[in-house]
């Protein structure tokens, strides 16, 4: 009885996991074409010279000591992203610690200015800012000129020493609702004994923040360090709506996103052929650096939820 | 190159608050909406001033002490025979006719405002700012641009030397002699001139 039933069970395994695999066939042919594909065939093209798609002279790392020259469009990722994580993540934990404030009105309202600008496109905001920030008839310097503050009216960007500051408190702004909602979220899982144990215990507001809410939202700063650090090396849209893809001025605002575009697809301007194999290069290096950095955040963060499951 | 770097940085005095953040449509509209008295460009933003309420003119800058004037100008297009064509006759007859002033007038009244066809024959153009820029060349020597196409063939390329040494220059973080010897440098890596 019991070794028919195990048989049974196995056949009726069997044939939902042929089921299954029928179900999953579209999705994973698509996704095998169109994806796992396109990404391992780049590899592939960033050991090859460019020139025909079926180019056959193999250059093994070639491309990739090339693109070291680039050398600097690394180093500005990393300021973009160390911007992004100061302003953007410290204000997104400060807007939820204080729209979860008792007492506080119109959070709804609060919530949704904070949220707006997220949903806007980027290459309108990026031009609204560009506008805003035009020496000559943008509203900043209008009003700067007006409070007599002539010494603050900058060519913001367009001055190499803080053009990328620039774009990236425009990209800091526009996106500061994502950790804001998501702090949020976390805050909200905070059991309410937990505070109500701290203001027992004499704590201050300072106090509770640091040693209950901070360590509480440990792995949703982890997410969102993960998702902050993947979207900003793969950035494009923000510098090129303001700046354009050449890295203007003096390639301060070159960033591997308009590195790649402009090395592998567009060519450099004016005219320049691009360079398939090299863009491929430096698409492979961005990958490696988003798997290796996600790889980490990601183990650092879920070994102390593993930590505080454990207690 | 210096020399050139040098009155790069003459002009810096004379350019709009904030002229480091300001693009190719701005100063555009700067100029047509009279905020600027003169302004740098090429005949093929003639178009774009067509409509303005103000009357305006084209001159050519003033060349160096001691030198012969220059116009620059840039080939956008040319137009030749293919060897194994069917109709060698036809295609050689509609050179000469395209090449002689009858036909270059004709192409100059549907080429774009401020594109001209550039042949030894004095043509006139309908539009009157884009004939006082033809006019301009009556008398001056004519040349290709400095950075187009030769030097822009390679890594560094020319273009790119000049923009930056230009910027550097008029930001006052190099002198124009060490822009131009970066230029050299630059260029010497691959470019072989020549003779």
């Amino acid at each position: 009885m019991i070794q028919l039933n195990r048989q049974s069970t196995l056949r009726q395994r069997g044939g939902t996991a042929l089921r299954w695999l029928i179900y999953l066939a579209p999705a994973l042919l698509l996704y095998t074409a169109f994806m796992a594909f396109p990404l391992f065939d780049s590899v592939r093209l960033s050991f090859f010279k460019s020139g025909s798609f079926l180019s056959k002279d193999f250059v093994g790392f070639d491309n990739y000591i090339n693109a070291l020259r680039f050398w600097s469009a690394f180093g500005n990722t990393w300021y973009f992203f160390f911007i992004h994580m100061v302003v953007q993540n410290i204000l997104g934990i400060l807007f939820a610690v204080l729209l979860m404030e008792k007492g506080l009105k119109g959070t709804g309202i609060y919530r949704t200015i904070i949220f707006i600008p997220a949903t806007l496109a980027v290459l309108v905001t990026g031009y609204l800012w560009k506008l805003i920030l035009n020496p000559q008839w943008g509203a900043l310097a209008i009003l700067l000129n007006k409070l007599g503050l002539t010494q603050f009216s900058l060519p913001w960007l367009g001055d190499a020493r803080y053009a990328l500051t620039t774009v990236s408190l425009v990209s800091a702004w526009q996106w500061v609702g994502m950790p804001t909602m998501m702090f949020l979220a976390g805050l909200q899982n905070i059991s309410d004994d937990m505070y109500e144990a701290a203001d027992i215990a004499g704590a201050t507001k300072l106090q509770t923040f640091w040693y209950i809410t901070l360590p509480l939202l440990r792995p949703v700063i982890g997410i969102v360090t993960i998702l902050t650090f993947v979207g900003n090396f793969n950035a494009f849209d923000v510098v090129f709506a303001m700046e354009n893809v050449n890295g203007a001025p003096l390639y301060s605002t070159d960033i591997m996103g308009t590195l790649f575009y402009r090395v592998g697809i567009a060519g450099q301007h004016p005219v320049s052929i691009p360079d398939p194999g090299m863009g491929a290069a430096i698409a492979t290096t961005t990958f490696l650096i988003l798997a290796l950095g996600s790889a980490l955040v990601l183990r650092l963060t879920s070994e102390s939820t593993e930590k505080q499951a454990r207690i | 190159m210096v020399a050139t770097f040098q009155a790069m940085k003459d002009l810096v005095p004379y350019l709009p608050a904030g002229f480091e953040a300001l693009t190719y449509n701005d100063s555009n509209a700067l100029f047509a909406t009279g905020k600027a008295a003169m302004y740098f460009d090429g005949s093929w933003t003639l178009g774009t001033f067509k409509d303005v309420p103000f009357q305006w003119g084209v001159f050519a800058p003033p060349p160096p002490k001691g030198k012969a004037p220059q116009i620059c100008f840039h080939a956008d297009a040319g137009i030749a025979m293919n060897t194994k064509t069917k109709y060698p006759k036809e295609a050689s007859e509609f050179l000469a006719w395209i090449a002689s002033k009858d036909g270059a007038t004709i192409a100059a009244k549907y080429l774009p405002t401020g594109f001209y066809p550039m042949i030894n024959a004095k043509i006139t153009i309908a539009d009157p700012h884009a004939n006082e820029m033809l006019a301009l060349n009556q008398g001056r020597g004519l040349d290709v641009r400095l950075a187009w196409p030769r030097l822009m063939e390679g890594e560094p390329s020319g273009y790119n030397l000049i923009m930056y040494g230009s910027i550097q220059v008029m930001k006052g973080i190099k002198t124009p002699q060490q822009a131009a010897d970066d230029l050299a440098a630059g260029l010497a890596k691959w470019f072989k001139p020549t003779k």
